[in-house]
């Protein structure tokens, strides 16, 4: 499994080289911030949410498998020690496609979710080392073409700013002004194909200390909302203004606790050397015991993720029906037509009508299975789509 | 000057990021490997055309941390092209590649020698100045350092005193085993001393001879280890179909798209031509008989 650089060609999902279903999902976010571990977050979670069903998630190839290993095990390490040291995680180097499988077992059926990691420190050209320019209009490129974009946020950031210069400093260390760049990008893009689902997951994250129902003593839930409410109330007013052509485009907000067992012991705002008034924010952390991790809030973006697959599922559906009222090549259309994230939920639904076929036309045993495991993952992708979000949750 | 040194790192402040100190290499050549190793973990890349070579270490750990209290790291490129009087005595990249190397065992990697060494050459507020100067870092500045920091490393036996060779062109071991890392050096010893064409990697993104197919090259012999591997002691990477066991003459490597095979060899082994030796003096009497049988035959069948 080679980290290929995110293709050119990449649409909001793509088709797999086997025809299975390539789901598209963007990170933006700075340096520090958690990407990387949020990505692992829902590797670790989706594969406890689908305990006891025909379907797995998996990591696709080595690469990424090790990857999602190495971070778990530094992570471990670091919280055995008592105290987390947050800061024993080196940041990432370069960009990483993760590939994560919701497999069913059945060659030519799954879904494969494509999730772009990169340096966050790229998205600011005043960080950006050199060199690294053509790397970073790739991930671009591939932001562009993402259905579901994932802004992750530094929770603490918020709720640990309590003076005027602390609040100024807060659109620095988070980044805003490079992610509001991005977001509107990404949104121009969607406008362009207002039939297709989109999706806009604001995402808090280390919000362990915020909330009371991962092990925190403290529920400071409604503030959190407000201050991403506040800060994040220019890309949220961008929607409108950028997409107003999208039919089916949600903003949703999704705090998310990827260690869980930690609980901030204190913060500081440091003086940035060389830039008057720039501020550094540094939290320190405690292991609440026994220091075992519990992710909390991947669930969430998993239903988020399904609800968005569903609804294009929908939509593919309805017009492959105008289609055939049309006599046209519904292949033909759905190839040459929506190259983007249709044309891959069209691959996914006419390959398992195609099981469906085999299994009624052989009534071989691994055929029937196959057309089962087929449904089994629509089945399950329409179930998670119905569970109801957690009070976390809010959808804007 | 035909032998670069660039280092890369970062300094205290946010916007201090990362970059080289001074002007980097022309090409970031490293990237072909980005499928095969995550650059922020110790990583080693040797490549050598039998001229000249480049080398690539990664992930080596400052004790200075970034504002936010994250551990900044190194990376370490020298590039030489083989032309006049190397700048930089290619034993000295074989030392650091030694030392890098050799802390990637044990239950804490990265145990330190290469991070003292390193940062006593580079000192957190001349990094500083370095990366904050208008005027790039001379180029000579940061070799003199590299090699001050390569001085200040423990001395070693010259690198094949005791290594084991591993007696195959393409082989995959557990960077976790000793007589590995130390067969491993001696390959970048040949490499860079000897200057035989070829590469010896150290990647933290494979587990098995697979997923190093699209490495395997009949020009450029290949040696790789890397942590975690499920390979039990080196094992052959090859492409040729046929008997696993005896051993393989590089030239007879067929096209790339046939499967990879692997047989996981004792070690240390002996040099290639003997295997091959041994499965002659068995095989000559035998075809020798059967040329007598089919001669004696053919009279009595053409008759
Ligand atoms: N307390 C707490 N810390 C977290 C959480 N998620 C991530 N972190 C820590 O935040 C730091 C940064 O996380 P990463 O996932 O490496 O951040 P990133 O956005 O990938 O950073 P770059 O690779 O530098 O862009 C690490 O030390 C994480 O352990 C969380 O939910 N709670
Ligand atoms: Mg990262």
């Amino acid at each position: 499994m080679t980290n290929q650089a995110p293709a050119a060609a990449a649409g909001a999902a793509a088709a797999g080289e086997d025809g299975r279903l390539v789901y598209r999902i963007g990170m933006v976010g700075p340096s520090r911030v958690g990407k990387t571990s949020l990505i692992t977050a829902l590797l670790h979670d989706g594969q406890r949410l689908l305990e006891g069903t025909p379907i797995s998630m998996k990591a696709v190839g080595t690469a990424t498998q090790k990857r999602l290993s190495q971070h778990r095990r530094e992570l471990d390490g670091s919280l055995l020690a008592g105290e987390f040291d947050a800061g024993a995680l080196g940041g990432s180097q370069d960009q990483f496609t993760f590939h994560l499988m919701l497999d069913t077992g059945v060659p030519g059926t799954g879904i494969e979710l494509q999730l772009l990691d990169y340096p966050g420190g790229w998205l600011d050209p005043h960080t950006r080392p050199a060199g690294v320019d053509a790397q970073w209009e790739e991930c671009e490129r591939f932001l562009e073409q993402c259905s579901v974009l994932v802004v992750p946020v530094d929770a603490a950031v918020l709720m640990e700013a309590t003076t005027a210069s602390h609040l100024r400093a807060v659109p620095t260390v988070l980044g805003t002004p490079q992610v509001t760049d991005v977001v509107r990008s990404w949104l121009k893009r969607r406008n362009e194909r207002p039939d297709e689902p989109a999706l806009l997951l604001l995402c808090p994250v280390k919000c362990e200390s915020y909330f009371d129902d991962n092990g925190g003593r403290r529920d400071q839930s409604a503030t959190l909302l407000q201050w991403v409410r506040k800060v994040y109330r220019q890309v949220v007013e961008l929607v409108p203004n950028e997409a107003p052509d999208v039919r089916n485009m949600r903003v949703v907000y999704c705090p998310v606790d990827t260690i869980g067992c930690v609980e901030i012991l204190r913060a500081d705002w440091l003086p940035e050397p060389d830039e008057p008034g720039a501020l550094t924010f540094v939290a320190h952390y405690g292991v609440r015991p026994p220091g075992e991790r519990s992710v909390k809030g991947t669930e969430d973006i998993m239903i988020a993720l399904c609800r968005q697959l569903v609804a294009g599922r929908q939509k593919v559906e309805e017009r492959e029906a105008g289609l055939r009222r049309e006599q046209a090549d519904t292949a033909q259309t759905f190839a040459e037509r929506d190259e983007g994230f249709f044309r891959n939920i069209w691959y996914l639904v006419s390959g398992e009508r195609r099981l469906r076929a085999d299994a009624a036309r052989s009534s071989r045993e691994e055929a029937i299975q196959a057309a089962e495991r087929a449904r089994a993952l629509t089945g399950i992708v329409e179930s998670l789509a119905r569970r109801v979000h957690s009070d976390r949750v809010h959808q804007w | 000057m035909v032998t670069a040194v660039h280092v890369q790192t970062r300094g205290r402040p946010r916007h201090r990021d990362y970059g080289f100190l001074g002007a980097g290499p022309e090409r970031p050549w490293w990237r072909e490997y980005a499928g095969h190793t995550a650059f922020e973990r110790p990583t080693v890349l040797v490549e050598s055309d039998g001229a000249g070579y480049r080398a690539y270490l990664s992930g080596i750990p400052s004790a200075r941390r970034d504002a936010v209290g994250t551990v900044i790291r190194y990376t370490l490129v020298v590039e030489e092209d083989g032309v006049g009087v190397p700048a930089v005595e290619p034993a000295a990249v074989v030392t650091l590649v030694r030392c890098w190397v050799s802390e990637q065992g044990g239950p804490r990697p990265g145990s330190g020698g290469l991070t003292r060494a390193l940062d006593g050459a580079f000192p957190e507020d001349e990094v500083e100045r370095m990366l904050a100067a208008p005027e790039p870092v001379a180029p000579a500045d940061v070799r003199r350092r590299v090699v001050a920091a390569v001085r200040a490393l423990p001395a070693a036996d010259p690198a094949r005193s005791g290594a084991p060779d591993v007696g195959e062109r393409d082989w995959l071991a557990d960077a976790g085993s000793a007589p590995a890392r130390a067969a491993f050096v001696r390959r970048v010893d040949e490499l860079l001393v000897d200057r035989r064409p070829g590469r010896a990697l150290l990647l933290n993104l494979v587990g098995s001879p697979a997923d190093l197919t699209a490495l395997l090259d009949d020009t450029s012999p290949l040696a790789v280890i890397a942590p975690d591997t499920a390979v039990a002691g080196p094992t052959r990477l090859g492409r040729e179909r046929g008997p696993v066991g005896a051993g393989k003459a590089p030239s007879a490597a067929p096209p790339r798209t046939s499967p990879v095979i692997s047989a996981t060899l004792p070690m240390p082994a002996r040099t290639t031509s003997r295997p091959v030796s041994r499965l002659w003096t068995v095989l000559t009497p035998l075809v020798l008989a059967l040329a007598a049988v089919i001669a004696l035959l053919l009279p009595l069948l053409s008759r």
